[in-house]
């Protein structure tokens, strides 16, 4: 863990008073409009809020995709000069190219870094195993089923091992038995690796079970509401979200969204 | 020309069904033949216009000869011109899409050349390059660039910005991208430009052709015309017509390896019934 010079540890990432919007930099229509926020190492942070309150936007930003239109995001103290494999990100949409079979997807971030193919192949077998999709490595994505290409798509990022991994609502068009399985192999994955990672979600349940720190962030404009920390043991079984504490929680939060936009999006 | 691919339905189970699929596929060319006997023996038309079949063979036993070297001549020619404007084409939209600067450069005079009709520059080109080899493949080459220019361009803005942006974020640079994610995805919308710029290009071919060749089926098919020999134009007709199937077979074969990967629609099912692909 880093230290700076004031003994106080340093955020994995920072969002300092980050503004963004479409417009120029005079306008003020922003989506998002002073949000700020430390994610600390190893940290999962969740970030929920009614549809279209700019948390995709946000992601997007972080990742170097979009530009801040003020303010700054720092990766480490550093702010990135665009879009690189320290931020590596899952989309919800169906992002594994189909022209390469799983194996090739997989392999895609460590051949465009240049990594040599003895240690690149090691990797990848790893990768492979660790989604469980060893056996179905030479088949085309459209040979796959949603769940094993949603895992082709999370071992493509993570086998970048990123400072930060960036989700967004990477289970959210998937059928909600698949969605709880891959939520439960996701738990196991990053349990011994522990990397950071920021999750985008409109699934209160979801976020609650995955994280350690959710951010509830406000629309028009996008800012941060409040934060609730997750107090729950590490790693969580499926069967935590059954629990009084955990569902009392997500009554909690479901009330925060409610008073803030008239529930829409609250389950 | 899409026959020689949609052949490959035919999932019909025993050898009575295959045989009536036949007789079905079969049906319309022989009432054709037929209807071109009857009129031939009932002498409807002057034989100038409609010759009887048995002139087709008298024309081909006074052709054969010449035919080896004329198919050979408009074959290369066909096919160079074909091969350096598919290759010259696809260069220049992909530039044009990498780089903004050649866009801006050559945009403006690129769109201004696409709605040219190529025969119109027919006589340009003589007046240029001289009659012989080198103004018509030039010609065939030009049309065919301009189809696969206009659509890698085309293609290459309709490649979906997620796979895009997933391949920046793993850490892909501009040139690696296009290597990895353009180039792949609009291979297969490429094939099926590829294969209009080919039976564009025969069409291309006779026009070069006719105008001022010494050789090759064009030349010969002028030739017939200034004998009258209505026979001999439509068995030089047929032999383009073969050498277009052929290649646009070619062309097919090769499509369905490199798309592999694509969502191809089974030969079964409603949709495909709808999309007329069963």
């Amino acid at each position: 863990m880093t230290e700076n010079a004031g003994g106080e540890r340093q955020p994995k990432i920072r969002i300092d008073h980050l503004y963004f919007g479409y417009g120029d930099s005079q306008s003020s229509d922003y989506v998002i409009e002073d949000f700020s926020l430390d994610v600390f190492d190893r940290d999962f942070v969740c970030i929920v809020g009614p549809s279209g309150c700019g948390k995709s936007t946000l992601l997007n930003v972080i990742a170097g995709l979009l530009p801040a239109t003020k303010g700054r995001v720092l990766i480490d103290g550093v702010e990135p000069a665009g879009p690189g494999p320290d931020r590596a990100m899952v989309f919800q949409d169906d992002a594994v190219f189909p022209w390469y079979t799983v194996e090739q997807n997989i392999e895609y971030g460590p051949r465009a870094t240049g990594v040599p193919p003895a240690r690149r192949r090691e990797v990848v077998s790893k990768a492979l195993s660790m989604v469980g999709l060893m056996d179905d490595r030479d088949k085309f994505p459209r040979q796959l089923s949603g769940g094993m290409r949603k895992r082709v798509d999370i071992a493509r990022a993570m086998i970048m091992q990123p400072r930060v991994l960036l989700m967004d609502e990477p289970f959210a068009a998937l059928d909600v038995m698949t969605k709880e399985r891959l939520q439960e192999e996701f738990v196991q994955i990053w349990t011994p690796m522990r990397m950071t990672v920021v999750f985008v979600t409109h699934d209160l349940e979801e976020a609650l079970y995955l994280s350690q720190r959710v951010v509830v962030m406000s629309r028009n404009p996008g800012r941060v509401e409040c934060v609730v920390d997750v107090p729950l043991e590490q790693p969580r079984s499926l069967m935590v979200k059954t629990t009084s504490v955990f569902q009392d929680m997500r009554r909690d939060l479901a009330q925060v969204l409610r008073t803030m936009h008239g529930g829409l999006e609250a389950r | 020309m899409t026959g020689p691919t949609s052949k490959k339905t035919n999932r019909m189970s025993g050898n009575g069904d295959r045989s009536r699929l036949l007789g079905r596929k079969l049906l319309v060319p022989i009432l054709l033949l037929v209807a071109w006997i009857v009129i031939a023996r009932l002498e409807l038309f002057r034989t100038r216009v409609i010759p009887p079949p048995e002139a087709m063979w008298k024309a081909f036993l006074g052709l054969y000869e010449l035919l080896p070297a004329a198919i050979l001549t408009t074959l290369t020619m066909t096919l160079s011109g074909f091969a350096i404007g598919t290759v010259f084409g696809t260069l220049m939209g992909l530039t044009m899409a990498y780089s903004r600067a050649v866009r801006e450069f050559l945009g403006t005079v690129f769109d201004f050349l696409r709605p040219v009709p190529v025969f119109a520059l027919i006589p340009l080109f003589i007046l240029w390059f001289g009659i012989g080899r080198a103004p018509q493949i030039a010609l065939i080459a030009m049309g065919t660039s301009m189809v696969l220019g206009v659509t890698t361009l085309e293609a290459i803005r309709n490649v979906p910005s997620i796979y895009v942006r997933a391949a920046l974020t793993l850490g892909g640079n501009r040139q690696h991208i296009y290597r990895t994610v353009i180039l792949p995805y609009i291979v297969p919308h490429l094939v099926g430009a590829i294969r209009v710029a080919a039976a564009a290009s025969w069409g291309l071919d006779v026009a070069a052709e006719f105008m001022g060749s010494q050789q090759g089926l064009g030349y010969l098919i002028i030739m017939q015309q200034v004998y009258l020999r209505t026979a001999g134009i439509i068995l030089l007709v047929a032999v383009y017509s073969t050498l277009a199937v052929i290649t646009d077979t070619i062309i097919a074969q090769v499509e369905a390896r490199v798309t592999r990967w694509t969502e191809r629609r089974a030969g079964i099912g409603v949709v495909a019934s709808i999309v007329g692909s069963a």
